[in-house]
């Protein structure tokens, strides 16, 4: 099962938990079990948040899949100049 | 140049790498490009815009009457001509996009936030008259107290722009209105712990003035709007896509019926990518009927556009004696001018990320100040940052008597490092650049009397995200390549590049079109130093994909299988001789028979390319100050990037430059002066000093060259790093050529003979 | 008030425009002789984007009044190359990437071209100092220095 872990901006939605076990194959699916378990998470996950799987950055990609034994990091968006 | 490193993983290709002509130079060195304000239609009008005089203040009422029975006004636009949008509510994600304060910004409601804040807008049949019109119309304000800094905005008794706003991210949940919209907090392992293993600690405050991005153009654009309901709408902006749905947005109309089209850009930086008088053209014109040009005064520019935050920077560092940093901890307090919205997210993924640190924290207070709403200024909210924590790590190496490069090489984050975000770097070039600035012969130059040396490092990443492409191949084998990003600095010869390397074809049989919103699919904005990366992912997809054609024809032509069949030099061959013994087709010939072998030949690609990677600097300055006035001569200047793979060199090096000049006029001069009423005193290029060519030296470059993995020729985004470095690079170097600490931006001649003379005083008195 | 009838020469060719008494010369050649390839940055003189050549002289257009045309001769960027033959400097700002944005550059080329018809052997620091009247926010001024250096070496070694 994928395991997900919470840093920074995320963890403020996500009370003490500090880490998780999702089962989710792909990043729409993880969203969504996230979605469910922390509803302040909810509306913000798809536009605020791009997700690090095994340190490699993935933006706005819902359909990226995410293999069971991989570490998940939710990074805050940040936009250029 | 001789100093580059190249990685053994770089190719040499025919038109990748080499320094081409770009396909736009001839339009822009005989005048015939043109820019924002250069379009002129038949029947236009002239829009201009009254603003408010004061940092903060009621709009009782607001009365067009006598203006609209001025001979030639033809509209007058006010608050009431746009509808209010809904509130983003909380929870907050690191972005934030709220319709209600776009609105608000583009022109007041309920209130004016700062000098230089919309009010109204004519439109005229000429600027005089627009001119003489904007003196008619009766504004009543009940001014109300302002405040300008955001440490005095964070105090209780401060006077509160938005009442209601309620600070998002502090426990527990505020029961007053504050002007400071969030608290982000960042954390990686345990930095109490850190801090207690420590052999030396430096805890230093820092402030940097707000800057703007400076673009000589100003804001311009033409609106044309049809009683069909659709409006076009010609303007100089960063991303005509993103203008498109911000318009569309802000108006009320479907995004279908707005087509947007990107002049020429004459520079942005950031701060082309906020909509200003656009909507407002657009509704002058809607009420008109007639077709608007709204283009800003310089003064204009600088009261309602930009800045970049001013900041209070708080930086903790613990090493032990050997230079290894164990705990590291930021606090970032940043004006978001009069609406949310300061770059935190990107200075606390960015501020510390050059090294393989343990511990880190950081907390960061995005407050609303009466000024205008920030806008990105290249690496935006990351200089700042960088300034207090390579200030300090020099500080640290200078304690430690370790060389000031050698405590990076020690603390330096390599492949397989993980940042205060999660992110694990794959191979990054930050080790060979380090060594790279050892062996330069700048390193060890010899100084002469009251001449310092400066280092610092600096770290952005670069983004990604939506891009498109078309590419026709024309019936003589030429080819038309379609793509969505204004070129600020060169980008078509980097695309036309990729193409012809792609296609096997000459650089100047490609022609590069930045499309309109009707021609392509969404393409984000210019920006992020995402366009060589992103677009051009796109466009060396939509070659292959044409590519593809012409092997699948040639193969049906030879009666093969398309695998059988492989595009080489431009052209296609049989894969091997197996296949059989077939004359190669050329483009140009696949093209004069495409009529006949099933149409035209293109290739597109639409695409949202992910992957962002980090992109690093190191900048080495030189300078001398004159301790009788404070005046800091800037004798070299050598600027050190890993650039991942350069397509266009030229045009990198030119980035590598221009963000070091900016970050130099950041450091020595430029700042916003307000006065006591909360007006902007400097609202004008001969106050607003930035850097003019006798203020600087010649800009060495030296580019590193670790391709990026996840482009198909190694580009790494390299617009905003050389902005991070050159603040804490060029203070360091005052600071050894006087010996003294400084904590200030912009360091001006005032500011540092009073820190000399109080260093004199000290010194006197000790 | 009846507009001014401004008859002048512009990079060799006789016109004539209307204008108001306080209208710029800048404004005049932009938005009534609709050549728009002078570039206004700043409107007070500060930027150099909108320089021309007055009677010879180089000036910013924005300070100089439509007016005060009637009866000389204005060179603008329009009328630097010679038919397809681009001037010495717009074929080195293209070599030498002087130019990123491309806004400053007209104004930057008309000034450099009377700085090397004025001094044909000039040091770094006298381009730095001539140009330092004409902003450039995106190149740093490396190249823009390089390129000026470079044209009046060529320009030397041809005359």
């Amino acid at each position: 099962m994928p395991h997900v872990i919470f840093m920074g901006e995320a963890r403020r939605f996500t009370g003490d938990v500090a880490e998780l076990d999702v089962e989710a194959g792909n990043v729409m699916q993880l969203y969504r079990k996230l979605g469910e378990r922390f509803p302040e998470l909810k509306p913000i996950l798809e536009d605020g948040f791009s997700v690090a799987i095994d340190g490699e950055m993935y933006e706005d990609s819902l359909l990226q899949p995410i293999k069971p034994d991989a570490e998940v990091i939710l990074v805050p968006k940040i936009a250029g100049g | 140049m001789p100093d580059d490193v190249k990685s053994a993983d770089i190719k040499e290709f025919k038109y990748v790498g080499k320094r081409n002509p770009r396909p736009d130079g001839v339009d822009k060195v005989t005048g015939r490009a043109k820019y924002g304000a250069d379009l002129l239609l038949p029947g236009m009008l002239y829009g201009r815009v009254l603003r408010s005089p004061h940092a903060h203040a009621k709009i009782i009422s607001i009365d067009a009457s006598e203006a609209l029975k001025l001979a030639g006004v033809k509209a007058v636009v006010t608050r009431d001509d746009f509808k209010d949008l809904p509130k983003a509510q909380p929870p907050f994600g690191p972005m934030i996009h709220d319709a209600a304060d776009v609105t608000r910004n583009i022109i007041a409601r309920e209130k004016a936030l700062y000098d230089g804040h919309a009010v109204a807008a004519v439109a005229a049949t000429s600027e005089a008259i627009a001119k003489k019109a904007l003196k008619l119309i009766k504004v009543e304000y009940e001014v109300l107290p302002h405040v300008i800094d955001p440490v005095d905005a964070m105090k209780d008794d401060a006077p509160i722009l938005h009442e209601d706003q309620f600070t998002v991210g502090v426990e527990p949940k505020p029961s007053k209105p504050s002007n400071v919209f969030r608290v982000m907090k960042a954390e990686k392992g345990d930095v109490e712990k850190g801090f207690a293993e420590a052999d030396i600690i430096i805890d230093r405050e820092f402030k940097t003035a707000a800057v703007h991005q400076g673009y000589i153009e100003p804001h311009a654009c033409v609106a044309n709007a049809s009683e069909d309901g659709s409006a076009e709408l010609w303007c100089s902006t960063q991303g005509q896509f993103n203008f498109r749905a911000v318009c569309a947005t802000v108006l009320g109309m479907p995004v279908g019926k707005l087509k947007v089209t990107s002049s020429e850009i004459g520079g942005g930086f950031g701060g082309k990518l906020p909509v200003y008088g656009e909507p407002l053209a657009i509704r002058l014109s809607q009420k008109a009927h007639r077709p608007v040009k709204m283009v800003m005064t310089r003064d204009e520019v600088f009261r309602s556009t930009g800045p970049t935050s001013g900041s209070h920077v708080r930086i903790k560092i613990g090493a032990k004696n050997d230079g290894r940093i164990v705990a590291a901890e930021g606090v970032l307090t940043y004006q978001a001018g009069a609406f949310k919205g300061a770059g935190l997210a990107a200075a606390i993924g960015c501020m510390f990320s050059e090294y393989d640190l343990e511990n880190i924290r950081i907390v960061g207070y995005d407050v609303c100040v009466n000024r205008p709403k920030v806008a990105a200024y290249r690496a935006p909210g990351v200089p700042m940052a960088a300034f207090g924590v390579e200030g300090v790590i020099n500080e640290i190496a200078t304690k430690l008597s370790i060389d000031p490069v050698d405590i990076r090489l020690k603390n330096a984050a390599k492949q397989g490092t993980v940042n205060v975000s999660g992110i694990k770097y794959g191979p990054i070039g930050f080790i060979q650049m380090l060594e790279a600035v050892k062996a330069h012969p700048h390193y060890n130059a010899p100084l002469g009397k009251n001449q310092g040396r400066g280092f610092a490092a600096g770290y952005w990443m670069h983004a990604g995200g939506m891009s498109c492409a078309t590419l026709n191949v024309q019936d003589d084998g030429t080819v038309n390549l379609l793509e969505g990003n204004p070129d600020i600095g060169g980008s078509r010869a980097s695309m036309a590049a990729m193409v012809a390397e792609e296609l096997g074809i000459p650089y100047d049989k490609v022609r590069v079109t930045i499309a309109d919103t009707a021609s392509l699919g969404f393409t984000l904005f210019t920006a992020g130093s995402r366009v060589t990366y992103a677009t051009g992912m796109a466009v060396v997809e939509a070659a292959r994909n044409a590519i593809k054609v012409c092997c699948d024809r040639a193969a049906a032509a030879w009666g093969v299988t398309p695998d059988q069949v492989k595009w080489e030099e431009g052209h296609a061959k049989p894969a091997s001789a197996n296949v059989g013994d077939f004359a190669p087709m050329s483009l140009s010939e696949l093209a004069k028979k495409a009529p006949m072998m099933g149409g035209p030949i293109a290739g597109h690609a639409e695409i949202n390319a992910t992957g962002q990677g980090p992109a690093i600097g190191a900048h080495l300055v030189d300078v001398e100050t004159d301790p009788e006035t404070g005046f800091v001569k800037l004798l070299r200047y050598t600027v050190f990037q890993d650039v991942g793979c350069a397509i266009s060199p030229d045009y990198v090096e030119g980035q590598m430059q221009g963000g070091a000049v900016q970050g130099l006029g950041w450091a020595l001069n430029e700042e916003y002066v307000y006065n006591a009423k909360g007006q902007l005193q400097n609202a004008g290029f001969l106050d607003y000093r930035m850097p003019v060519a006798s203020d600087v030296p010649m800009i060495d470059t030296v580019m590193i060259e670790e391709p990026n993995p996840n482009h198909p020729y190694g580009v790494r985004g390299v617009g905003e790093t050389p902005i991070v470095p050159p603040q804490a690079a060029v203070i360091n170097a005052v600071e050894n050529s006087v010996g003294l600490r400084l904590s200030e931006l912009p360091m001006s001649p005032p500011k540092l003979l009073k820190a000399i003379e109080d260093g004199r005083l000290k010194k006197a008195a000790e | 008030m009846s507009r001014h009838h401004v008859t002048t020469t512009i990079n060799g060719d006789n016109v004539e425009f209307l204008c108001d008494t306080e209208q710029s010369l800048l404004d005049c050649i932009r938005n009534e002789l609709h050549m728009t390839g002078t570039k206004e940055g700043c409107g007070t003189g500060d930027c150099g984007a909108c320089s021309i050549m007055l009677d010879g002289r180089l000036v910013c257009s924005c300070l100089a009044l439509g007016v005060e045309a009637e009866g000389k001769e204005i060179m603008t960027i329009e009328g630097m190359a010679q038919g397809d033959e681009l001037h010495p400097l717009q074929e080195n700002f293209i070599k030498f990437a002087a130019l990123q944005c491309g806004i400053c550059t007209p104004g930057v080329l008309i000034a450099a071209r009377a700085l090397l018809e004025k001094n044909p052997d000039p040091t770094e620091t006298e381009v730095r100092f001539w140009l330092a009247g004409n902003l450039c926010r995106c190149t740093g001024y490396d190249k823009i220095i390089r390129a000026v250096m470079a044209t009046a070496a060529q320009l030397r070694a041809t005359a």
